[in-house]
């Protein structure tokens, strides 16, 4: 059975997601915080990790970024699972090495289901990087004062 | 009589293998070095990566280091190996970020090491672009 590793901090959605993967056949793991998502992830050697993005303490973000940047767990697909859906939070996801992105708000719990299922199998992302945005992301990151609008 | 007109050969474009199996990132390698006269194919595996190399003895490759059925740098050894391939220019891009990762393939003579998540699309680039202008 397929090891799926959570994490997501919503307490409504945790039992929810715990219940249909499970269903699924599907050996589920729910995190509420990703601040140590490498040891998790080392331990509990999932087949893929399903990230939220808006979490206390660390996000999603940097917490794929740091599965990518670990040898020990870098080959762990990564399918981020968030309520963000603006073209720069899926760049950001994709050039930080999730394989792909969905809108929790956009997919019930059995297409988030196939979903997982999809890029288990190899099925590439649709999304198209822009390489305008990742220069925005690059220098943003690189520390460039945020602007407000 | 028909005065024959002069022709000018044109250099063959350089040739450039993407290997990363991350279907938009190679998509949009190969999209902005297409654009810039480069001639690019893209290998979704070190395996596939491997036969293209064989083939088509490119001018550069650029590297994804975890992949599947044969990652990156065990492609990187087999390249050295061969007797067609072990002079071929090869750039690592990766979210791997591990000083030992980067000794290693500095070991087996990759001309950068560059950390996906760290750079721009345009650092990126620019890079494979001055190692093919050395050539």
């Amino acid at each position: 059975m397929p090891h799926v590793l959570i994490f997501e901090d919503d307490q409504l959605l945790q039992p929810m997601y715990q219940q249909k993967f499970s269903r699924a056949k599907f050996v589920v793991t729910v995190k509420s915080d990703a601040t140590d998502a490498v040891a998790v992830a080392e331990k509990v050697k999932p087949d893929i990790i399903l990230m939220d993005l808006i979490m206390p303490k660390v996000d999603g973000f940097d917490a794929t970024r740091a599965l990518m940047s670990d040898r020990r767990t870098s080959a762990i697909p990564v399918l981020i699972v968030s309520n963000l859906s603006d073209p720069a939070t899926i760049q950001k996801a994709l050039w930080y090495g999730a394989k792909d992105i969905v809108v929790k708000a956009d997919l019930t719990p059995e297409q988030l289901v196939q979903k997982t299922r999809d890029v288990l199998a190899g099925k590439p992302s649709e999304h198209v990087l822009n390489p305008q945005l990742i220069e925005v992301l690059h220098i943003d990151a690189q520390g460039r004062p945020q602007t407000t609008s | 009589m028909a005065l024959s007109t002069p022709t000018t050969k044109q250099p063959r474009p350089q040739r450039i293998i993407v290997v990363d199996d991350d279907a938009p990132v190679s998509n949009l390698f190969k999209k902005e070095l297409t654009a810039l006269g480069y001639n690019v194919e893209v290998a979704s595996n070190g395996e596939e990566g491997l036969q293209l190399a064989q083939r088509q003895k490119p001018n550069l490759m650029i590297l994804d280091l975890i992949m599947p059925k044969l990652g990156g740098r065990e492609l990187l050894e087999k390249l050295r190996a061969g007797k067609t391939t072990f002079s071929i220019p090869v750039m690592i891009v990766s979210h791997l970020d591990s000083n030992i990762e980067r000794e290693k393939c500095a070991e087996l003579g990759v001309e950068c090491f560059i950390v996906k998540h760290k750079s721009s699309v345009a650092d990126i680039i620019n890079q494979a672009r001055t190692i093919l202008q050395r050539r």
